[in-house]
């Protein structure tokens, strides 16, 4: 069969072909310009790496491997068909996709890696707000990214304690507050969908910290808001207005008046794709693109970040950074996660308040401009100084702990809200962390990446041989026992 | 270097084609492979290509001293030396860390334990170098006296860093004259093409699912998981594995050697035995050839010789108990079938039989794939319902869902459709030659689907790399 002439240029076509048409791929990779960014996968692609001997006996092989197939010809054609691909391998529902988050990357919150596909970026930023052990995967329901809540008492039980310890240490001088807020899950995704109820286990850490801590329902308001614009489609943060009804919540608590939301200045920053976005790259959520809403509250205000020893160095800075934009717009709010910023106001009610959060904080803190004096905003995850020393120094009347349900259910952000009163001292650190939501996002352009698992050859550089490339990750076990004066039931 | 990457299919491979064939000297063609090749394996290791040269340095000289010396006591010395010193190679590199570590436990001392890096290949090449002296010592197969072609013959990229284990004897008659025509390049063509697909589109996506049930939290898994995890893992290591060495041996083809096969369709078979007569034969066979027969083989306490063969394979495979245990595993399933399983089975019928490997050899990857033991009894918790884990649960719903129609086609494809594809179309060929141009562009699709896959991911893993 191999002797007719047909077979024989058959033969010769698709040898041809095979050795061929690759080798004009690779040729074309010379000639055609390199772009700097995929525009699909909203990640910056790997430039030439810098050749040096060292370079060569360490990773530089691998960088060219990474460099060629970043800048493959026609690569936004190739990884389009290998998305549809993916989606030919089975049935999907129109409803609902099920993204289920592999192994997240461990440790660092360091996004300036281009090593790092866009998925495991997003993966990082997202980690910022709470870990594995709390999240079990995205859902796309109905056009909108769902990440699925997957805490429980147990996990809990760390946070009450936590609250109360802070009770403890602030009785007397000021006043604590904790608010937790609930995500996606409990208003757009059906119950047969979820792990855990989120408004259940909000209720347990707030049943369970002592009475002095005042408690907002936040879950009850953004209940009976939730037809409005509350929560964005491709991101896991709440909007402005969904901040907006946690404020409501905050001040019912409190028994202050919340400025009616028809007294803010409304404005619009369109075009935001956000982090379930980046990290799924589903084309439904693609098309239900957000735009991050902002309410500026009337109050005269002048915000300072804070640095040097004893906080003595103020550099201003917007309360709303409006030139936000693209995939960076939800750093309006705050300009981005820093870890210590201070507002003073017009208000004159002889209160001051330290806010502690995490990034679901920044679109909730301008709304406490009017209703104290100053308003310290700590980044719990950033801030390296002493909280006790800082409410002492300021006269800070009150303390307000603010997380979302994936964070009060993940040890390590427990952990560090905990350590905050036994911090180093005054001074705080200036590093402005990359995560998501700074609007200045700089990478890097020296690619010597620091994730190993990205890169083909490495895992043989393990001495185990046959370590699965993705280490499991252990559980982060938390580093100091509050000594707990009421410890909750436990599970 | 790995062949299921873009710069190898682009630039590597299609340069090598072409330099060889543009000039027809058997001499230039073998630098040039020698030369590629070494680039290959300095790809991925820089500095360790130099034990690469060193060893196949030192066994050209053994097999020649050998040789030459033959019957008398230098030549004794000579085997010795070499199988002594490329044993104490592999186990410096390979198992310093895991003896250290067991001699501490066992003796209660604290030495350091090292942890070294292990060279790409390590344990294929010196496998590969020790069969060749050891062959020459018997006498069935005759020195190589040139080195360029006796470093051809180790460093071959087809075959250097995960397999098949070529034997010297196997390609010798190829070292210096190959035939090289339409047909092989075609066919070699075609086989590298199958093995592609099957690393890049099954076995790859396999591992997403191995990484996601497998790797995380257990305490979180439930039963139907860790078991569809696992059943995963068997379809990834069979498709990675078999792919890779789908690949060396169409790439052998393209430039006119011809390797033996690696992997039958182990999957069909029908008891443990069987499963290791179609299962990465070239290691099975080493083991019989060097280790089982010398030691006696069927003839001389069987049942020993087998269980340290075993023992042997398990830790060929990797430094941990876990290996090991996974490879006297196998050695007891294959006495019991000795035993009396042979019997049983021989009078039942056949779906009984596959029914019982496919459950062995699944379960015999749980003990492969967990190094850690703790992880592993857990992981044996939750399959046979022991945990407390949840039967099912609708994400596992969704994955299947979302993965149906590639799994079916995974299945089936551990099934010898292929070769019973390829019987039908020489049969039919003569008739319908068109059939020509459905095969030719089936591969095509199959190229630029694997292409398509491979641009979309920057992380391509494989199983077998470290060894």
């Amino acid at each position: 069969m191999f002797d007719t002439t047909l077979a024989k240029n058959v033969m010769r076509v698709q040898i041809g072909l095979f050795v061929l048409v690759p080798a004009i791929w690779g040729t074309l990779f010379f000639i055609m310009p390199h772009a700097k960014e995929s525009e699909y996968e909203k990640r910056p692609l790997c430039p030439a790496p810098a050749f040096s001997w060292d370079a060569l006996l360490d990773n530089y092989t691998d960088s060219l491997d990474l460099y060629f197939s970043d800048n493959f010809p026609f690569r936004e054609d190739f990884v389009k068909m290998a998305f549809q691909f993916n989606r030919w391998k089975g049935w999907h529902s129109d409803e609902m996709t099920f993204y289920a988050t592999t192994s997240p990357v461990e440790g660092q919150l360091n996004t300036d890696s281009l090593m790092m596909d866009s998925m495991a970026r997003a993966e990082q930023i997202i980690e910022a707000e709470g870990k594995a052990e709390s999240s079990h995967g995205v859902m796309i329901y109905k056009g909108m990214a769902i990440q699925i809540f997957g805490g429980s008492e147990k996990l809990s039980n760390q946070y009450v304690n936590m609250v109360n310890t802070y009770e403890e240490r602030f009785r007397g001088k000021a006043k604590v507050h904790v608010m937790i807020t609930p995500t996606h899950q409990e208003y757009y995704l059906p119950n047969e969908y979820r792990h855990s109820s989120e408004r259940k286990i909000i209720n347990y850490i707030y049943e369970n910290v002592t009475k002095n801590v005042t408690t907002s329902d936040v879950c009850g308001y953004l209940q009976a808001h939730r037809n409005e614009y509350i929560f964005f489609n491709t991101d896991h943060h709440w909007t402005g207005r969904g901040a907006y009804y946690a404020y409501v919540a905050f001040c019912k608590a409190n028994k202050m008046e919340p400025v009616p939301i028809e007294k803010m200045e409304q404005h619009f920053i369109p075009g935001y794709l956000g982090s379930l976005y980046r990290l799924t790259l589903d084309p439904t959520v693609k098309e239900r693109i957000d735009s991050v809403e902002y309410l500026i509250p009337p109050t005269q205000n002048k915000m300072y970040i804070l640095s040097g020893a004893n906080y003595s160095r103020r550099s201003p800075t917007p309360l709303f950074v409006k030139f936000a934009k693209g995939g960076n717009s939800y750093g309006v709010f705050l300009g981005g996660d820093l870890p210590l910023l201070c507002v003073d106001t017009d208000v004159k009610n002889g209160r001051k308040a330290v806010l502690i959060k995490n990034s679901y904080g920044n679109a909730f803190a301008p709304y406490l401009i009017s209703h104290f004096e100053q308003v310290y905003i700590v980044d719990y995850r950033y801030f390296k100084g002493n909280l006790v020393n800082l409410v002492n120094q300021f006269g800070i009347t009150d303390v307000i702990i603010m997380s979302n349900s994936f964070s009060s259910n993940t040890s390590t952000h427990t952990s560090y809200i905990l350590n905050l009163l036994n911090g180093r001292g005054g001074t705080t650190t200036t590093t402005t962390p990359a995560t998501g939501s700074t609007p200045t996002n700089t990478p890097t352009n020296t690619p010597n990446g620091n994730t190993p698992s990205n890169t083909p050859t490495t895992p043989n550089k393990q001495p185990n041989p046959t370590n699965p490339p993705s280490n499991p990750p252990s559980n982060p076990s938390a580093p100091s026992n509050p000594p707990a004066p009421t410890s909750p039931t436990g599970q | 270097m790995v062949f299921a990457s873009l710069i190898f299919i682009c630039f590597f491979l299609p340069l090598n084609l072409i330099l060889y064939y543009a000039y027809d000297n058997i001499t230039y063609r073998n630098i040039l492979l020698t030369a590629f090749s070494l680039v290959f394996y300095a790809w991925g290791e820089p500095i360790w290509v130099l034990l690469l040269l060193f060893t196949a340095a030192l066994d050209y000289g053994n097999a020649l001293l050998i040789e030459r010396f033959r019957d008398t006591r230098l030549a004794t010395l000579g085997i010795w030396f070499s199988v002594t010193a490329n044993l104490g190679l592999l186990m410096s590199f390979k198992y310093s860390g895991f003896i250290v570590e067991n001699f501490n436990f066992l003796f209660g001392t604290t030495m350091h334990v090292p942890s070294i890096a292990l060279p790409i290949g390590i344990s294929f090449y010196t496998f590969q170098t020790i069969s060749y002296v050891i062959d020459v010592y018997r006498g069935e197969a005759v020195a190589q006296r040139k080195f360029l072609n006796f470093l051809m013959f180790v460093s071959m990229y087809q075959q250097l860093v995960a397999g098949p284990i070529v034997r010297y004897v196997d390609i010798m008659n190829e070292v210096e004259q190959r035939d090289h025509n339409l047909k092989l390049i075609w066919l070699g063509i075609q086989r590298f093409t199958i093995g592609l697909f099957k690393k890049v589109c099954i076995a790859n996506v396999a591992a997403e699912f191995v990484a996601r049930y497998l790797d995380g939290d257990l305490s979180q898994l439930s039963v139907g998981e860790a078991w569809f995890g696992i059943l995963m893992f068997s379809v990834q290591i069979y498709f990675d594995f078999s792919g890779y060495s789908d690949m060396a041996i169409g790439l052998g083809k393209m430039f006119g050697f011809h390797f033996l096969e690696n992997f039958n369709y182990p999957y069909i078979s029908r008891s443990a035995t069987e499963f290791w007569r179609r299962w990465h034969m070239s290691l099975g066979s080493f083991f019989r050839d060097y280790v089982y027969i010398p030691l006696g083989g069927k003839a001389r306490r069987p049942y020993f010789n087998l269980m340290v063969v075993w023992f042997l394979t398990g830790l060929w495979h990797g430094a941990s108990w876990n290996f090991i245990l996974w490879g006297l595993y196998f050695g007891c399933l294959i006495l019991i079938e000795r035993l009396f399983l042979f019997k049983i089975l021989d009078n039942i019928p056949r779906i009984f039989g596959h029914l019982y490997l496919l459950f062995m050899a699944i379960l015999g990857w749980a003990l492969f794939y967990f190094v850690d033991l703790h992880r592993l009894m857990h992981f044996f918790g939750i399959l046979f319902g022991q945990a407390g884990a949840q039967a099912w649960n609708y994400e596992l719903t969704i994955a299947l869902q979302e993965n149906v129609f590639w799994l079916i086609i995974a299945l089936i494809l551990c099934l010898p459709i292929y070769p019973w594809a390829e019987r039908k179309a020489k049969e039919l060929v003569h008739r319908f030659s068109v059939i020509w141009l459905m095969a030719t562009a089936f591969q095509i699709i199959l190229f630029v689907m694997s292409i398509t896959m491979l641009v979309g991911k920057t992380y391509n893993p494989f199983i077998y790399y470290r060894f």
